[in-house]
């Protein structure tokens, strides 16, 4: 039957995949919609977790969490359409004025 | 049984649509497929028995986030360049990656705990007791942050002249 192996093993897979997304595109959005991935990743551990141990804490922090990420999201969108509109910039490779 | 059988389809639905995520050119494709995880999400919420987590993903995540996100990508138009790059930097990432997720996975499976019956009161109305009466000051204090986050994303994205 399933157990929490599995789940644990899925959340794992899904957030390496967010980490490797991170790794190999350039893209701002698609980097952010990765950031999106792990969190959803450690959301399923945290049920699985909550429901192997008959205890509610966990989905309350999944609340909490789903609704940081909503408020980062907000904030991060505003970001990159900001640095569209000042340095029509789509790339982190495009944003090195800081390298010396 | 049934529930091995939607476990394998929610879970292969994910895993999939979260490479797919990672490989689409265009980010409009991606933002779909992010879509499709977070619904395959919210069905292995529900065969957790935690029902109002799998409505709230599916209401806040692919209503409210993912439509944002395809404003955005409406907004900014980036282009459609195939990407996924391999520098030096990205396959020694990728190697370590490899080798911390496979020592993980491998660690993983060395528990062999099965889930009990669930006897908890899992029900909606007991999540919201807890949020209402022991968890009220994080409950607070998010209801501060999102206020925050909406007023510096108005601020940040104003047009300058305004």
């Amino acid at each position: 039957m399933i157990q929490p192996a599995h789940y644990l093993i899925l959340s794992l897979l899904l957030f390496f995949t967010g980490v490797l997304g991170i790794f190999i595109r350039k893209n701002l959005l698609v980097m952010f919609m990765c950031i999106e991935l792990m969190l959803n990743s450690v959301n399923l551990a945290f049920v699985a977790f909550s429901r192997h141990f008959q205890n509610l804490e966990g989905q309350l922090f999944v609340f909490f969490v789903i609704t940081v990420a909503a408020a980062e999201a907000t904030v991060g969108l505003a970001i990159i359409l900001l640095i569209h509109r000042n340095r029509k910039a789509h790339d982190i490779d495009q944003l090195n004025s800081l390298k010396g | 049984m049934i529930e091995a059988i939607f476990f394998g389809f929610f879970s292969l639905v994910a895993v999939a649509a979260a490479f797919s995520l990672i490989l689409q050119k265009d980010p409009v494709y991606s933002a779909l497929s992010l879509i499709v995880v977070i619904a395959s999400m919210a069905g292995l919420f529900l065969l957790l028995n935690s029902p109002l987590l799998a409505m709230l993903q599916i209401i806040i995540y692919a209503g409210a986030v993912m439509a944002l996100f395809v404003f955005v990508i409406m907004m900014v138009d980036p282009p459609k360049i195939p990407t996924p790059s391999f520098n030096v930097y990205s396959r020694v990432a990728f190697l370590i990656l490899l080798v911390i997720a496979g020592v993980a996975i491998w660690s993983i499976t060395k528990v062999t705990d099965s889930f009990t019956p669930l006897n908890a009161d899992f029900s909606v109305r007991q999540i919201s007791r807890s949020i209402f009466t022991s968890h009220l000051f994080p409950f607070e204090a998010i209801g501060m942050l999102i206020v925050s986050a909406v007023v510096g994303a108005l601020y940040i994205a104003r047009k300058e002249e305004a």
